[in-house]
């Protein structure tokens, strides 16, 4: 089966980027996508904590991460996308599912 | 000797600062199944902004049980409430100690417990955790409750 190439993908508009990407792979690229945001705000919130502060407090980052994540989840889910959606079933339920354990980790965590 | 108390004095700060406890697990069970209702929520008022009514439609979580159990709860609450400001003082007085603490110790234990095992649930089914984590996770909490009710009728703290 030939590769379907960029330039004859049928969609339009600059979401075809995810979308070509999403295809091509399965859905892989937005699970990797949204894994990539939520350890790269993790843990630079995580770090800018510590620069600014002189200790850290994991749980914010967390919570915040999930959040965010959860949102562009969300956001991605609107877009129309052909046959597989920017964001799964599966990626949002674990989505959800993030941002509820981060939720408790942050309102049961008392900090330093 | 006055070392020791000054340690003894440094871990139970340590733990104050550091531990949650159980009035506050309670309090946050509830929030998180609030955070939890309003996300979805809010998920599906924008997905029928956009002319998309199924876009928080998993098939993974089911927020149905969250909604009913946090509406409980609310009610129980009430109904609590009510009781309390409805007797007479010195009826209440006794009552409380007799009957309420118990009742409101039920209440709580009842509410977070139903809240737990909604979330252990979801965790499981979507992370394909097996039976005995979740079970022991819901062991910990049923421990700890237990010991918060003992503490609220020994002390009323």
């Amino acid at each position: 089966m030939a590769y379907v190439e960029l330039t004859t993908y049928n969609i339009t508009g600059p979401q075809v980027l995810f979308c070509y990407a999403n295809d091509i792979t399965l859905g892989i690229a937005m699970y990797m996508f949204y894994v990539s945001v939520f350890l790269i705000m993790a843990f630079s919130i995580t770090e800018y904590q510590r620069r600014s502060t002189g200790y850290t407090d994991f749980s914010v980052g967390f919570g915040v991460a999930s959040f965010t994540t959860l949102v562009l989840g969300i956001l991605f889910r609107l877009i129309d996308c052909g046959t597989n959606p920017l964001t799964s079933n599966l990626a949002l339920a674990v989505l959800i599912v993030l941002a509820m354990i981060g939720i408790i980790f942050l309102l049961n965590d008392r900090g330093r | 000797m006055v070392i020791l108390c000054c340690c003894n004095n440094d871990l139970e700060d340590l733990e104050n600062k550091t531990m949650t406890t159980a009035k506050q697990l309670v309090i946050n069970a509830l929030l998180a199944g609030l955070f939890l209702v309003c996300i979805i929520s809010f998920g599906g008022i924008l997905g029928n902004n956009y002319g998309k009514p199924n876009l928080m439609d998993t098939g993974y979580i089911d927020t149905d049980r969250v909604t009913t159990a946090i509406n409980q709860t609310s009610q129980d609450a009430e109904n609590w409430g009510e009781a309390f400001t409805s007797d007479n003082i010195f009826v209440s007085t006794g009552a409380i100690i007799i009957f309420s603490i118990w009742g409101v110790f039920k209440l709580i234990y009842t509410s977070v417990i139903t809240m737990f095992v909604i979330y252990f649930d979801i965790v499981g089914t979507l992370f394909g955790l097996p039976a005995i984590v979740t079970g022991v996770l819901t062991a910990i909490i049923i421990i700890t409750l237990i010991f918060a009710g003992w503490k609220l009728i020994k002390t009323g703290e």
